[in-house]
Parts: structure tokens; sequence; C-alpha cells
């Protein structure tokens, strides 16, 4: 591994080229030789420094001036800016990746020593994270950079949950009809967040946060609909309903998945149809009364043998087939 | 645009985002006239939740003499209903003595503009500013 140090005194030595120098660092980049442990230590190292940072404000620093506070807070943001621009025209992507992560959360500590000086506590809690998120989001755009991402992603899902929970229960409240499709609303919005960070990896190409966008919102989706799927399976007649929902869900996404050829999720769709199955079974056990005599037991044994004896080939397709999509 | 300027405009935009912000707070707080409101219901078990004090506006005892028309906007000062006010913690044992003695008189003075979400100021105890420091 070369460090862009190391490579400056090659090239001041007439060793390399300026060009090959930039060649090696984007190789080093591209390879990804800044191991996953150290870039976990610097994250969580940048992160403790935040921390300490908004600690140092809400530690009450009384004793200095508001206009000395706000100064220094604006000097800090600036000469970090401006570190990270440096270090990005130098091509010390990593480097410049860290003090890009240490600007996010000076964002977040400022909007901490704002809140403090002008006396603005009071308002819905979630508000200053709303002000952080949107502040930083022009650092989502900076190429090469991952880290921001992965803080920010969840900073703004956060607040968006926090946002809907409080502005649309009273709503909801009031309009039932809609209520009841509440968890359904949950599953298609994650979905759509999945959706938007898909555009956004297509569209905005060298900008990380989109794939981490879709990843972090797949990932929410499956989790929500495995809850889903596991209240249904005890919600008699609803549970059915519900149920149905899901299978049809799960379908129209394998036929999405199968057409883009996303083997993995796809995977992940079958085994989402098991514990689909396995809840189907416990509500109609359930709702039939089934469990009670032992005759559910019995019928769902047979059901599972035919299908091994009857289906071989979506059997098949199942544990083998999808591997090779 | 070049590649550098744009990295340059992305990572220097948040520093002029909270700039901006700090601007315009300066502005808002000191474009309003001070009004003062009394306080009251401080319930002892969270007066001081670390740093801050949680207040409630007393309108009943509030001099409305202040506003146009002799009348108190409350829906302007909805969003303060119960508002936090950050005091350092070395000097909370002391403020929570004085603010729960009752022959004291709390009061927040707000720097106001009618239509305008109200800004905090000071708070006062028996007309002095809490920490007894002189504030214009």
């Amino acid at each position: 591994m070369f460090s862009a140090r190391k490579l400056d005194r090659l090239v001041a030595a007439g060793i390399i080229t300026q060009t090959q120098k930039l060649e090696i660092l984007d190789y080093e980049d591209g390879k990804g030789s800044f191991s996953l442990i150290r870039k976990a230590l610097a994250a969580l190292g940048i992160f403790t420094v935040g921390l300490g940072l908004i600690s140092l404000v809400a530690a009450n620093w009384y004793d200095i001036c508001d206009a000395v506070k706000l100064g220094f807070l604006l000097v800090a943001m600036f000469g970090t800016a401006a570190a990270t621009c440096y270090l990005k025209s130098k091509g010390r992507h990593a480097s410049a990746e860290k003090m890009l992560l240490g600007l996010f959360f000076l964002c977040g500590a400022g909007i901490g020593l704002v809140i403090q000086v002008f006396q603005l506590g009071g308002g819905k809690e979630y508000t200053p994270f709303g002000i952080w998120a949107l502040m930083t989001l022009p650092l989502l755009f900076v190429p090469k950079q991952k880290m921001v991402s992965y803080f920010w992603v969840p900073l703004f899902l956060g607040w968006a949950f926090c946002y809907a929970a409080d502005n649309l229960s009273g709503w909801l409240a009031e309009h039932p009809q809609i209520g009841h499709w509440v968890p359904e609303i949950i599953l298609l919005l994650f979905l759509g967040l999945a959706g938007i960070g898909y555009g956004l990896e297509r569209c905005v190409r060298g900008a990380a946060f989109g794939t981490i966008l879709k990843k972090e919102a797949v990932f929410v989706f499956y989790l929500s609909l495995a809850l889903y799927i596991l209240v249904a399976g005890f919600d008699n007649y609803d549970g059915l309903c519900r149920l149905g929902r899901a299978v049809v869900l799960l379908l129209a996404l394998s036929f999405v998945f199968w057409r883009y050829k996303n083997g993995q999720l796809l995977r992940r769709n079958v085994k989402f149809a098991g514990w689909l199955v396995m809840m189907l079974y416990i509500n109609l056990g359930n709702t039939l009364g089934l469990f009670e005599t032992g005759v559910g037991l019995i019928i769902g044994g047979s059901v599972l043998l035919l299908l091994l004896g009857c289906a071989p080939r979506a059997v098949q397709f199942a544990c083998k087939g999808i591997k090779h999509v | 645009m070049s590649e550098k300027l744009k990295n340059t405009v992305l990572i220097m935009l948040p520093v002029f985002l909270m700039a901006g912000l700090i601007a315009y707070l300066v502005w808002q707080s000191a474009a309003g006239v001070s009004v003062k409101i009394r306080l009251r219901g401080y319930d002892p078990r969270d007066l001081l939740a670390g740093h801050y004090i949680r207040y409630e506006l007393d309108w009943e005892a509030t001099d409305c003499g202040q506003f146009a028309d002799n009348i108190c906007p409350k829906a302007d000062f909805s969003a303060l209903k119960t508002g936090r006010f950050y005091v350092p913690e070395k000097y909370a044992k002391a403020l929570e003595q004085d603010i729960q003695n009752s022959h004291n008189v709390a009061e927040m003075v707000f720097s106001y503009r009618q239509g305008q979400r109200p800004f905090v100021r000071h708070l006062l105890v028996n007309g002095k500013n809490w920490d007894g420091v002189p504030r214009p």
C-alpha cells in the first residue's frame, strides 16, 4: 500500500510522474486497500470526536460570549471544509473522507450550539435532526465518499419516521379507513425509498449514498415485512387478508428481481415465502381450530410431504436453481 | 463546472448554510421588540432536566398592555407554550431555588414581532437577569 506522502517523495525524486502517482492512488482507492477494520476504527474515532464536540457544547460553555462561540464554530467548520478540499485536490481521498465526516459531525454540534445560544428549545425534538440532514445533504454528492452516507441515511430515515409519526398519527386517527392500511403504507414507503436509492445509484455516478439508501431501505423493508407476516399469523381473518397481500407483494418483487437478475434478493424472497407459509399454517390452524385436536398438525405434515413429492421442480428451483440466476 | 470547483462548492455549502442560519437568527432576534411574559407551572421534578429549565407561559399574570390592542398574542407564542431555557449546570441549583421561591417573580423576555416566531432573550427573576449580570 502506498501513501500519498511516499508517492510525493517518489515524484520529487523523479522516479514516477505526477500522472503515475494519481493512477496509483486511484488504484489503491479502487481495490479497497483501506481495510474494513481500519475504516471502522477511523469512523469510530471521528464519531467519538464528534460526540466530544457535542458534549463540549452541552457542557454549558457559559463564560465565553455568544459571538465568540459562534465565531469559533464557523472557523472550525470552514477550516475542516478547506482541509477537505485541499486533501481532495491532492488525491488523498481516504483522509479527505475522514475530514468530511468531521464536518458532518461539526454541523450537528453547531446546530446544538445554535439552539443553546438562541434558546430555541421547546419545539419538536426531531426538528434539529431534520435541519442537520438538510444542511449536510450537499456532502452526499461529493465523489468517493461513503462514511458520511452511512451516518446520513439513518439520520434522515430516523427524522422522517419521527416527523411522519408525529404529524400523521392524529390525522390517521380521524381517518380509520386509511389508518387500517398503515402497515402496508410503511412497507410501500420503504420500497419507494429503496427505489429512490436505486435511481440515485444509477443517475448520480460516483455518489455512494444512493447505494447505501437502497441497501438500508431494503433491509428495513424486509425487517418490517417479517414483522408484518409474524403479526398476521396471529390475527385470524384480518391476518389472512394481510398474508394474502404479503404473497402478492413477494410475487411481484420476485418477478422484478428475476427480471433484473438479482439472485440474492430472489433467494431472500424464497426464505420469506417459507416464513409466510409457516405463519399461514399457524393462522389457519388457529382460525379453523385444528390445533385443538392435532388434525392441523397431520394436515400440515401431509401438505409438506405432498409439496416435496408433487412439486420437486419448485423445491429444486428454490434450493439450487436460483443460485445460477 | 470543473470537478474541483464542484467539489469545493459541495463541501463549503454546509458552512455557508450554517453562517446563513446564524445570520438569520441574529437578525430575527434583533428585529423584534422586548416583551415580558410571566412564567408558571414549574414541576420541581422536571424543573432542571440536565442543562435546561422547562417553563410554561402564564398569560393570566402577563401584562397584555405591552401588545397591540392590549391583546396577548397567544397564537404567536404557541410553539413556546412549554419551552426550554438553557442554563449552565453550575448555576442550576441556585436558580432552581430562586424560581421555586413563591415570593419571586419569574419572567421571560422575548424578542417579538407580530405574526413571527418570538425569540427568547433573557430570564428575569424579580426584574433582574437570572445570573445577576445586567443585559441590554
